[in-house]
Parts: C-alpha cells; sequence; structure tokens
C-alpha cells in the first residue's frame, strides 16, 4: 500500500460524489454478448436504483441509518435466541466462567498464570456480579459488544465509502458467521473488535487531521485494546508502521505523539506484565498448537467470511480463486490508486494476521483463527469496497449476493450439527447421567475439559480425569508408561469405564488404543466434531445388590458359625 | 454539495445534488457521532433496565463490592468439601478419623461418617483405609465398635476404657453396617458383605430390646440389662438401613425394628416429657419404660442447655434420616413427621431469619446462636416438606461454607458441622443415591 497515493487529499473513487449511473470516464465496454439495448437497460436500471437510494438517504438519512442499525440490531438478536445463545458451554468458555468465579484477587492471580491479559475478565467478572453468574448472562456481554460495534463501524466505513455502502458494511458484518459465533460466546473477542473499531476510527482520524481529541482518544483505546487481548499489538504495530509510511510522505508529523502513545500503551501493560512474569509466565500452560501452514492462513479468511466451514468447503472455496479474480477483473471499474484509509484498512486486514503468522513460526505458534478477529471488521469493509468499486450494476447484484451468502453461512453454521467449534458437553453430561450408574466411572480427557463438563454432570457415577487432575496447578503430564497402572486403579470396584474424549492433546490416541486393546467396548456415540463417549467393560461382576438379595438361609451358613460368633483375628 | 460524501475527505463536487441546505463534512461527522450516541444511549438504557431487573442499582454495585466468589459447580463443591474433610480430619495413612476439638480423639461416629461418606463420595482408598483401621482398632469381638479411641492415661493410644470408650454406640454401629452394605453393593464386592453381616447381627443381637412387646433400638449395648427402662437416642433411628439388613438378615424381624421406630418417633415427639406444652421436635434423648413403653426424661446425660429433651446436636440427625427414608422408599410416616418438623424450623426461619443450634422440645430457640450442623441435619425436614425455604436455607448456610477460590471449605469448621454441613448439601444436591437399589444396574 505504500507505493499508493496514502496522503493524497483528493476524495477516493469509491466515495463517488457524482451521479451514482454514470460510468468512470474510460470505463471499458463490457464485451458483447447481451446486445447493446440490453446492456444499456440493465446498467440504466441499477444505475436508478442507486440514484433512488442516494435520493432516499439524502431526504431521510439520519432514519435510515438508525433504522438500518436497529435492524442489523434485531437480526443479530434473533440470531442469537433462536439458535446460538443456549447452546453448550464450549472449554474456553469454561475458561472464562471459572476464572471469573473467583474475587478479583484470586481472578487476577489465575488470569496471570493463563494466557491472556486480565481486561476483559475484570469487565466480566463485574458483569456477572451485576446481572448473574448464569452461562447466558456472561455471553450477553460479548453480545453487547458485538452489537456496540455495529455504529462504530458504520463510522470508520463512512470514512472511506459512500453511506449506502457504509450501511452495507454494517450489515455484512452483522450477519458475519464468524461474529456471530463470538457474540454468544463468553470469551473477549467481541470486545476486541469493539476495541480495534474504536482504535480504527481513532486512527484514520489521526491520519486525516490529527487533533489532540483524535490523538487522546486513539491513545486511549490502544491502552484499553492492549488489555483486552494481546493480539491488539499487532493491530498497533500494523497502524504504527501505516503511520511511519505516512510520516515519511509528510516530514514525520505526529511522529512524537505516535510514540508517545507506543510509549503509554508500553508503561499501561508494564505492571501486568510484571505480575504475569511473577505468576510463571503461563509456565503450566502449554496448549499443543501446530505452526501455521498457508491453509491455516487462508482458513481464517474464509471463516471471517464464511464461517466455520467443514475442511472439504475450505478447500472447494480456496480453490475457486482465480475464477473469482478473473470475475472481479471482468466487474471491477479502473479506480484511482486507493487513498490512505483504504491503505490503512488494507493494512488492518493482512498485516496482523501476517505478523501473527510469522511469530507462529519464528517464537510458538499461537495461530488461531478467533485470534485474529481484530482484522474481520477491515476484511469486511475491503469486500464492500471491492463490491463499491464495481459497475453499478454489478455492485446491485453483488451486494445482495454478498448479503444472502453472509445470512445463508450465519445460519447454516447454526443448525449444522458438524461445525468444528461446536462442543456439546451439556449433551455429553445429559447423556453420560442416564447411562451411568454408581458401578460406574466418567473418565474425562483431557483433563481441562472437566470443566465444561461439570457443569452440566448430574449423574450418580463418579467423574475423574486422565491423566488424573484435581482441577489445582498444573496438569499433569501425559506418561504412556504409567497408563496401564492408572486404568487398573479406576477400573477397580467398577464395572464400566465411560471415556469422554475431547480437545485431544497428542494422548487421546494412546487411550483410546489402550482401552480398546485391554477391554470390551460397549458403547460409542460421537456428540460433535472431535467429542465422543465411548463406553468399556472393566468388570463383570455380577452380585446383586443389597436390595435385590433373597437371602433365606441364617447367617451362620452364610459366613460361617466362627465369625457370627466373634473373635478378633 | 453532497450530504452523502465521504466523512474526513474534503468536500466532493456533485452532479446531481438534490436540493438541500449545503451541509458539509463538519454536518455528516456530527451526523455520525450522533447516531453512535443514540445508539450508546439505547445500550445504557437497556442495561439499566436490565440492572433494575436484578435488584436495583443499589443491590448490584453492593454485589460487585462484597466480591463473593460463584460457586462452579454444586456438585464438585461437594467433592471438593470431600477432599478438605479428608485433608483437615483423617490421620493420612492410617485411616483414623479425628476430632481435633476433643483432643484428637476417634469415635466410632466419626468413622462411620468418615466411611458413608467415602461410599456415597466412591473413593474406595479412604473407605477401605476406614475401615481397615476400624476393624482393627474399634471392632470387638462380638464385632460391635468401641465408640472412644485415642491417648490414654499411660500415654499410650486405644480404646479410652477409663471414659467408657470400650462400650458401643448403635448409631455408629448402624451406620457402619449400612456404608459396609453400600460399599458390596457399589463396588461389588462381596468382603464387604461378609464383613457387614455379622456386625448387622451383633446389633440385633446387644443392641435391639424388647420394649411392650416391640423391638426398639437402644442407645447402646448397656440397655439390654437394664429390666426397667431402656435409654434412646431418637437420632440414632435409620429405617432406611434396617430396610437393607432386612434383605441379608432374615432371621430378624427388621421391619418390625422400621415399624417401631416410626412408633416412637410420632410418641416421643408428641408427648410433652414433663413439660407444659404438647411436643413438636423429637428430643435428643428419651428413656422407654420396658414394659409399658412409656416415655419419660432422661438423666444423667450432659447436654448443651442442660435438658436431654431439647431437639439440639443429637436429634438434628433425625430429619436428615427421616428424609433419605422419605426419598427412597416413599415412607409415609418419614413424611408426616418430617412436616412436622418443618411447620416449627419453616416458621423459625421465616421469622428470624435463621435457626437456633437447640430448640426445646415444643419448638421454641432454647440458645440464642445458630450451629452449622443444625443447618446440615435439620435440613432434611425442609427438603421433603418444604423444597424452595430448603433452596434458601441451603444457599444461604450452607453453600457459603464452600470457598471457590480455594476450592475447599472455609477454615474453622469443626469436625462434627463439616460431618453434617456436608451431609446436608448431598441431601439437597440428591448426591445421596440408595447405593444398594438394583435398578438400572443391568446395562448393556
Amino acid at each position: 500500500m505504500t507505493s499508493t497515493a496514502v496522503g493524497s487529499a483528493a476524495p477516493s473513487d469509491l466515495q463517488e460524489p457524482s451521479a451514482p449511473a454514470a460510468p468512470a470516464p474510460g470505463a471499458p465496454e463490457r464485451p458483447g454478448g447481451t446486445g447493446p439495448a440490453r446492456w444499456a437497460s440493465a446498467r440504466g436500471g441499477a444505475a436508478t436504483a442507486l440514484r433512488r437510494a442516494d435520493d432516499l438517504l439524502h431526504r431521510h438519512r439520519l432514519a435510515v441509518v438508525a433504522a438500518v442499525q436497529v435492524l442489523c440490531a434485531v437480526a443479530v438478536l434473533t440470531v442469537s435466541r433462536v439458535w446460538l445463545a443456549g447452546q453448550s458451554l464450549r472449554l474456553d468458555e469454561s475458561q472464562s466462567m471459572q476464572q471469573t468465579d473467583r474475587s478479583y484477587g484470586a481472578m487476577l492471580k489465575e488470569v496471570a498464570q493463563d494466557v491472556h491479559v486480565p481486561g476483559y475478565h475484570l469487565l466480566l467478572r463485574t458483569w456477572r456480579l451485576a446481572f448473574g453468574g448464569d452461562v447466558e448472562t456472561a455471553r450477553a456481554l460479548s453480545m453487547v459488544f458485538f452489537l456496540a460495534c455495529l455504529p462504530v463501524l458504520y463510522l470508520v466505513a463512512r470514512r472511506m465509502l459512500r453511506t449506502r455502502w457504509a450501511l452495507l458494511a454494517v450489515a455484512v458484518f452483522a450477519l458475519s458467521p464468524f461474529m456471530n459465533w463470538y457474540g454468544n460466546e463468553a470469551r473477549m473477542y467481541t470486545m476486541l473488535v469493539f476495541a480495534t473499531l474504536l482504535s480504527q476510527l481513532f486512527f484514520l482520524r489521526v491520519l486525516r487531521r490529527g487533533s489532540a481529541a483524535d490523538w487522546t482518544g486513539f491513545a486511549l483505546t490502544a491502552v484499553a485494546g492492549a488489555y483486552t487481548h494481546y493480539f491488539f499489538l499487532f493491530v498497533l504495530v500494523v497502524q504504527g508502521l501505516v503511520f511511519l509510511a505516512v510520516s515519511a510522505r509528510e516530514r514525520w508529523r505526529g511522529l512524537g505523539r505516535m510514540a508517545g502513545t507506543a510509549v503509554l500503551v508500553a508503561l499501561a501493560l508494564l505492571p501486568w506484565l510484571a505480575y504475569f512474569r511473577a505468576e510463571g509466565s503461563a509456565s503450566g500452560t502449554r496448549p499443543q498448537l501446530p505452526s501455521p501452514s498457508s491453509v491455516d492462513f487462508t482458513n481464517v479468511y474464509s471463516q471471517f467470511l464464511g464461517g466455520f466451514l467443514p475442511d472439504s468447503a475450505n478447500s472447494a472455496l480456496v480453490a475457486t480463486w482465480p475464477l473469482l479474480m478473473l470475475a472481479a477483473l471482468l466487474v471491477v471499474r479502473v479506480a484511482r490508486r486507493p487513498d490512505r484509509e483504504l491503505g490503512a484498512v488494507v493494512a488492518a486486514a493482512f498485516g496482523p494476521v501476517l505478523l501473527a503468522f510469522v511469530l507462529s513460526h519464528v517464537i510458538s505458534p499461537f495461530f488461531l483463527s478467533r485470534y485474529m478477529i481484530a482484522a474481520l471488521p477491515a476484511v469486511v469493509l475491503l469486500v464492500v469496497a471491492f463490491v463499491a468499486a464495481m459497475r453499478p450494476r454489478f455492485a446491485v447484484v453483488s451486494a445482495a449476493v454478498v448479503l444472502a451468502l453472509t445470512a445463508s453461512a450465519t445460519v447454516s453454521e447454526a443448525v449444522r450439527t458438524d461445525v468444528p467449534v461446536k462442543e456439546d458437553y451439556r449433551g455429553a453430561a445429559q447423556l453420560l447421567a442416564d447411562k451411568a450408574g454408581p458401578s460406574d466411572l466418567v473418565v474425562v480427557s483431557s483433563p481441562f475439559t472437566i470443566w465444561p463438563f461439570e457443569k452440566y454432570y448430574d449423574g450418580d457415577a463418579k467423574v475423574v480425569t486422565l491423566p488424573g487432575w484435581d482441577r489445582r496447578g498444573g496438569i499433569p503430564a501425559f506418561d504412556a508408561a504409567t497408563l496401564p497402572d492408572q486404568v487398573d486403579a479406576l477400573a477397580s470396584g467398577h464395572q464400566r469405564i465411560y471415556l469422554l474424549l475431547s480437545y485431544d492433546q497428542g494422548y487421546e490416541a494412546d487411550i483410546a488404543d489402550f482401552f480398546q486393546k485391554n477391554y470390551a467396548k460397549v458403547y460409542e456415540e460421537d456428540l460433535t466434531p472431535g467429542m465422543k463417549i465411548v463406553g468399556y467393560r472393566v468388570g463383570y461382576d455380577q452380585l446383586q445388590p443389597v436390595d435385590g438379595l433373597q437371602l433365606t438361609q441364617p447367617l451362620t451358613q452364610v459366613v460361617g458359625p466362627a465369625v457370627v460368633r466373634g473373635g478378633q483375628g | 454539495m453532497s450530504l452523502d460524501q465521504v466523512e474526513g475527505a474534503g468536500a466532493a463536487p456533485s452532479q446531481h445534488a438534490p436540493d438541500g441546505p449545503d451541509r458539509g463534512p463538519r454536518g455528516s461527522r456530527s451526523r455520525g457521532w450522533l447516531t453512535a450516541g443514540a445508539v450508546a444511549v439505547a445500550v445504557v438504557l437497556v442495561l439499566a433496565v436490565a440492572l433494575q431487573l436484578t435488584g436495583g442499582v443499589r443491590q448490584a454495585v453492593q454485589r460487585v463490592a462484597a466480591d463473593t466468589p460463584m460457586v462452579p459447580s454444586e456438585d464438585t463443591a461437594l467433592s471438593d468439601m470431600w477432599a478438605s474433610y479428608k485433608t483437615g480430619f483423617i490421620e493420612q495413612g492410617t485411616g483414623r478419623t479425628l476430632d481435633p476439638s476433643q483432643g484428637g480423639i476417634t469415635t466410632s461416629e466419626g468413622q462411620s461418617y468418615t466411611m458413608m461418606r467415602a461410599v456415597w463420595s466412591d473413593d474406595r482408598a479412604t473407605f477401605d483405609s476406614s475401615w481397615s483401621w476400624t476393624k482393627d482398632n474399634l471392632q470387638r469381638p462380638d464385632r460391635l465398635l468401641s465408640w472412644r479411641f485415642g491417648p490414654r492415661a499411660d500415654g499410650t493410644y486405644g480404646v479410652q476404657t477409663d471414659s467408657g470408650g470400650q462400650n458401643a454406640a448403635s448409631d455408629a454401629d448402624v451406620d457402619v453396617a449400612f456404608s459396609l452394605l453400600m460399599a458390596y453393593s457399589r463396588w461389588q464386592d462381596d468382603d464387604y458383605l461378609y464383613d457387614a453381616l455379622p456386625l448387622v447381627n451383633a446389633v440385633w443381637q446387644a443392641e435391639v430390646v424388647d420394649v411392650a412387646g416391640r423391638p426398639v433400638l437402644t442407645a447402646n449395648d448397656l440397655e439390654r440389662n437394664d429390666t426397667a427402662s431402656v435409654l434412646v437416642n431418637p437420632s440414632y433411628f435409620a429405617p432406611y438401613a434396617y430396610r437393607a439388613f432386612a434383605r441379608v438378615d432374615p432371621q430378624h424381624d427388621w421391619a418390625a425394628l422400621v415399624d417401631s421406630s416410626y412408633a416412637v418417633l410420632q410418641q416421643v415427639s408428641a408427648d410433652p416429657l414433663g413439660g407444659q406444652a404438647q411436643g413438636a421436635l423429637a428430643p435428643d434423648w428419651v428413656r422407654l419404660d420396658r414394659t409399658t413403653g412409656a416415655a419419660s426424661v432422661a438423666t444423667g446425660i450432659t447436654t448443651t442447655t442442660g435438658s436431654t429433651t431439647d431437639f439440639g446436636f443429637e436429634a438434628l440427625r433425625l430429619p436428615w434420616r427421616l428424609a433419605l427414608d422419605a426419598r427412597w422408599n416413599d415412607e409415609p410416616r418419614a413424611r408426616a413427621l418430617l412436616e412436622q418438623q418443618a411447620s416449627v424450623l419453616g416458621d423459625a426461619w421465616e421469622t428470624t431469619g435463621r435457626w437456633s443450634a437447640v430448640y426445646t422440645h415444643d419448638g421454641r430457640p432454647a440458645v440464642d446462636y445458630p450451629s452449622t450442623a443444625m443447618y446440615g441435619g435439620a435440613l432434611g425436614a425442609l427438603e421433603v416438606a418444604r423444597p424452595a425455604l430448603a433452596r434458601e436455607v441451603y444457599r444461604t448456610e450452607l453453600l457459603p461454607l464452600y470457598d471457590p477460590d480455594t476450592r475447599a471449605a472455609k477454615p474453622g469448621l469443626g469436625y462434627y458441622d463439616a460431618n453434617w454441613a456436608w451431609f446436608g448439601m448431598a441431601l439437597h444436591l440428591d448426591q445421596l443415591p440408595d447405593l444398594n437399589d438394583p435398578r438400572g444396574r443391568d446395562l448393556p
């Protein structure tokens, strides 16, 4: 983007301040095929529609903008109430819940031993104390941030797009399957998006004008974002780089303020980082994440736009890129070089994700699509900017297609059972409560999945983890050599062991294979992707419980006269 | 000037600008902020309404300021409290349950509580070590259990015969036998059954006495020697256990003991026992005439208030035991007694918001302080008769004994309180299944 006219004060092509129907000067004629008359008619129809939209916006802009915002909010809440808010607690959410169950001091200690900054947790703890401790209330906080993103996104979008396209961006964002998913998850991701959007808004204002108020807003949101998620630091780095590129053209104007902001963020984070270090730098938390591949990189963007698709669908989507590029070349108009706002948004869409990708290879793997969610609004803006840059009739059709596809992806994600991120611990708990009796044992692996499971389980069989963990301190490492002894100890006195396997930490196959080789499988049920229950017979005692006994003989004939007479041996 | 130009950019020429006032980017920006402001106000309003629905802003602020930890899972809290009990009261490596408040002595009652909790918690290792220690150190030749063990005058450890520790306490004998039967049923090991059978037999032989033509469980193994009257502790009565004993000991009429237990409980609960008013609650101790069955005040026993007819630290266990029989066997006589107790205890809770540690026989507070054990034991009455109130008592008095920050019981609970808090919580959470029930055991 540095080669573009960043810093130019000229209006963007996306502004289209002139009559919307008018083709840009020098726009190429579309190759024949439909005939000039039909071509002109279609073009005229689209232009007319756009002109009507503009007229409507001109006369009732505030009402229309408010109406669209409200409609989008209603759509978001509808999706939430109908499909997503009532889902089973997921592992990540159970982490939020169990951490914010604790008093503030204990919670901060727990978070410092984990891999997150405490801003969201402090807010969630307060929220739950104020409104209620249940799962749906916790999820509501994420929903509040999601809804709060809508007007802020509009303000950001209006800095680079005309009103109609800014509203389209809001609608696409509101219908986004990825956002809807995390808008209904008790985690910090929508808060991260909100902080990023505010930061982007102030950053764009800083780029354009840079008043004291703009810088103040930018600095404050930078600190807030840094305390929301570590990934936000990548957002700040990319903003800094963009600012440097712009400053290089503008004689370093405002560079001191940007440096000051960086220092402020560093100083603000310093106490937390010191505490984090004192608590062991999350040495007890070692999530098993692979180094990201190029597929993981592209999956981030396909998930942003299409939600959590099965791998096959993702592959098909990625495979269509040549066709999509060809179609794009056919429909997009020749545009001027993008202005600084568009440049900043392009950087925001790709820069942080690229940084995370590179550092995951250089330092330690931490590449998860949900961490990249801060880039999602920028991606939405780019998609809409691309649509806005099309010839009018293509733009109208494309806008409708984008909206329809986004809405379909969200509904599909909500109703499909094979969504990779769905985790039905509630279903597992209910099933095992029905199935397992007092003589059975429920074994949960990986151990930390006890958190969401215990929220729902109310059965007669005891629940333990493998490797054994008492939910205090670090989880013991898996040791294949001691597995037989561990399982023997668990099997003692029990008739069946029901394994609940989820979140493979690298040893799930060892556990499953051991049971498969040594015990008779009596039950198997796949619940959600990556989660299954397997039951094994570990004892064959056929003794009747006491209430089933029908003893008719005298005691002396059952246990012998010597025993009844007594005599301590 | 177009109203629809991009914010932040310079003014753009419009070829088709509709008529209207000339407003530039500043106006456009202000409208944008106005929109954002309107949404922010809407969000604040929604939050304010939500706060109002959850008790008002002031209460929300109080809750935040109080910073009370939340319990992630009440069933898990129960197992965590069991873990802290083991750490705090069970001697590591021996399986001996200590009562620190009495100089670290061990009672057969303590061993029985540990065994019952262990079998309900599916903690076989603790059960085995506890039973093994009990067999080795408390079990007498007749299979009953000596009731008191600890340091003796000569510095050695053993049964404290100086204070009558070699005698048996029938509640512990019954509870240990019953826990052995549950262990047999749960862990499918008939060694437990063979250990239980002689103890069941010994209870009948030495602790069940004929009173006015019906069998009655007396307080200990000495009462059978008194031809005039016998000492009875109503809170020792465990009809649910007698039903199980009937299965493994067909030689003795345990069903008759179930019936007589309810008859005695109804009798001693209503009898004025020398007082002015009719009774409302069961007494801690009572004497029964062996010929007529008439109830009289038990003497020679030290209690907190000096009265043996109070519903206090002994009798508080009775509602819990009756609640088990009501739940497991749908016993109407248990329900009737529990409803009678709940009318007193429920009114006391609704009137004063707490329970006294001791109530007089006719249902008045006898002391002005509460006790955790009372909440745990007497909760059984509300569980069956007034479940909504039971939930309130549980949430107010028992659940706060668990500290989610440390995932353990809060410090300061004594041996007796710790046990009865757990029994009450487990009853409330429906975590005390009848392990002897064969239903549902024949799954593939």
